[in-house]
């Protein structure tokens, strides 16, 4: 295990999310870049090459571990044998920050692949609670909850997103993690004002900030927003962080990149892109 | 049945929409389909970089056509997505209409090997004179990146043909294959008649005088040559000590 008596936070400051072909460019020449999240999931092997970019990362970066395979919002028990493998993850990278979805991806018939939706009301209130406080006790630390992208609503829900957000910070005490990108595309999708939500979301408790890209489907009756991380970060997102960062001051942000993953050069031009933006909302103290 | 039962069964099937929608029946149709697709998708991306050899070889329709088979038969049983596909070997055995390129289960084996030894913990690798020395005779195995793969067909020639390292197979002999990871990238590396013997017989005895001696079948040169590689390659290590759990 690296033992680190105090885990160094997560810098107010762009970061990226991390991609194995980026390594030697990231070392070489990290730009305004950070810190860098990692998905747990792509670490959990026990050695190799991964393992040996983390140790060399983790010299020169704040690291940030997003977790993609919880099933915060399933309805069935956690997957013991997974969290106790992402627990010795964070234990020996010992992280600045640990992330997971509001979402669920585990059922009986095993890992669907996808962060999945839930309708927002009592019952999967208290199962998301349970949750959480299982993964923030077993792992010894606060957590931070990611809203999602959405497609669809739900009859059966009985809250709005923010709200029941706020009740689940009440309730167990986690952090929040921000996706600008995912407002966008689900106030897209489901018709309602992104404004208006980050207006009613409880900022205060966001800790680091999403951004990422996203296509237009119009493959079938419905022309729809798809969270793809597969473009660079549109105008509206970029307008949408400066109104977010006008009430929480100054975060981690992040750009987020999965698919058709650029070369390093213009993906830090991104990240700068971020700084420059956070640039803006830098509070000096008094 | 539950919220979640019902969605998984509805992206699993073609047809039923999940109870609980807030959209009409035609754009809940749309939105739905995006969900659908991410799984398909998602998972046949996933095995797409698992077997790109076995893509190379049967082709990219056929590989999606095979890969929607095992997705709708294979859900995986972790989030952990390398190790998604660990049943394509034995599915593929099976699978209608390539009967006649038997052999591909191995080549899924092989690449499994390869992932398989790319995550495989790190070792201490012996040199000669720590192999050589008594004190170690019956403590030494191989490398836990070490992948041995048996087979019926000329896998060695077939894999290199495969993968552009040689013209043409050359060999209709059955060969086996070692995988080895010399500090972060696995190689398949050929091994001679009597060769996966041994490979066993050390992990089993811990000693490469007893597993010279249980290996009949190994030449005294092609012996030299495998240890050489072994040695060259880093893939012997001491068995390690299992640690007391911790309570």
């Amino acid at each position: 295990m690296i033992t680190s008596p105090t885990p160094p936070q997560l810098p107010h400051a762009a970061g990226v999310g991390y991609k194995a072909d980026h390594f030697d460019q990231i070392m070489a020449a990290p730009g305004p870049v950070k810190w860098l999240e990692i998905h747990a999931e792509n670490y959990l092997g026990a050695g190799g090459r991964p393992k040996a970019q983390l140790i060399a990362l983790r010299d020169r970066f704040a690291l940030s571990v997003h977790g993609v395979g919880l099933s915060i919002g399933g309805d069935r028990p956690l997957d013991q044998t997974h969290l106790a493998q992402v627990k010795a993850l964070c234990d020996w990278v010992q992280p600045a920050a640990f992330s997971e979805h509001l979402a669920w991806s585990t059922h009986e018939d095993g890992f669907l692949n996808d962060l999945l939706p839930l309708p927002y009301n009592r019952t999967t209130l208290a199962q998301v609670c349970t949750h959480i406080d299982q993964v923030q006790d077993t792992l010894g630390r606060q957590m931070m909850l990611e809203n999602p992208s959405s497609y669809m609503a739900f009859s059966t829900s009985t809250w709005s997103e923010p709200d029941f957000i706020g009740e689940i910070v009440r309730r167990t005490g986690c952090a929040l993690l921000f996706d600008v990108n995912n407002v966008f595309v689900s106030a897209a999708n489901l018709g309602f004002n992104p404004q208006a939500y980050i207006e009613a979301y409880p900022l205060k408790y966001v800790r680091e900030i999403h951004l990422a890209g996203h296509h237009e489907d119009n493959s079938h009756d419905a022309t729809l927003l798809i969270d793809s991380h597969s473009a660079p970060v549109c105008a509206q997102v970029w307008a949408l962080l400066d109104q977010v960062l006008h009430y929480t001051g100054a975060q981690p942000v992040l750009i987020e990149r999965d698919n058709d993953i650029p070369a390093w050069p213009s993906l830090r031009a991104e990240a700068q892109k971020a700084q420059n933006a956070l640039a803006q909302h830098m509070r000096v103290p008094a | 049945m539950t919220f979640q039962s019902d969605f998984t069964a509805a992206l699993r099937g073609k047809n039923h929409l999940p109870q609980q929608i807030a959209h009409g029946p035609s754009t809940a149709q749309a939105r739905f389909a995006i969900y659908r697709n991410n799984l398909i998708v998602g998972l046949r991306d996933a095995l797409r970089t698992g077997f790109p050899v076995l893509r190379k070889i049967l082709g990219a329709d056929n590989f999606d056509l095979i890969a929607r088979a095992y997705i709708d038969a294979h859900l995986p049983d972790t989030p952990v997505m390398a190790e998604y596909g660990a049943d394509m070997p034995g599915f593929i055995a099976t699978f209608p209409g390539i009967e006649d390129m038997p052999y591909l289960a191995d080549i899924a084996r092989i690449e499994q090997g390869l992932r398989r030894a790319y995550h495989a913990a790190d070792h201490h690798a012996m040199d000669a004179n720590e192999i050589m020395a008594p004190d170690y005779d019956g403590q030494l195995t191989l490398a836990p990146s070490v992948q041995i793969i048996t087979s019926k067909f000329p896998i060695f020639d077939i894999w290199q043909f495969a993968t552009d390292q040689s013209d043409q197979p050359t060999t209709a002999q059955a060969q086996d294959v070692m995988i080895i990871r010399p500090e972060f990238d696995p190689v398949v590396h050929p091994l001679p008649i009597g060769g996966a013997a041994f490979l066993n017989a050390l992990i089993e005895t811990g000693s490469i005088t007893d597993a010279v001696v249980q290996s009949t079948d190994l030449s005294e040169t092609c012996f030299q040559n495998l240890f050489a590689v072994l040695l060259v390659n880093g893939a012997i290590t001491m068995r390690a000590l299992v640690p007391p759990k911790e309570i």
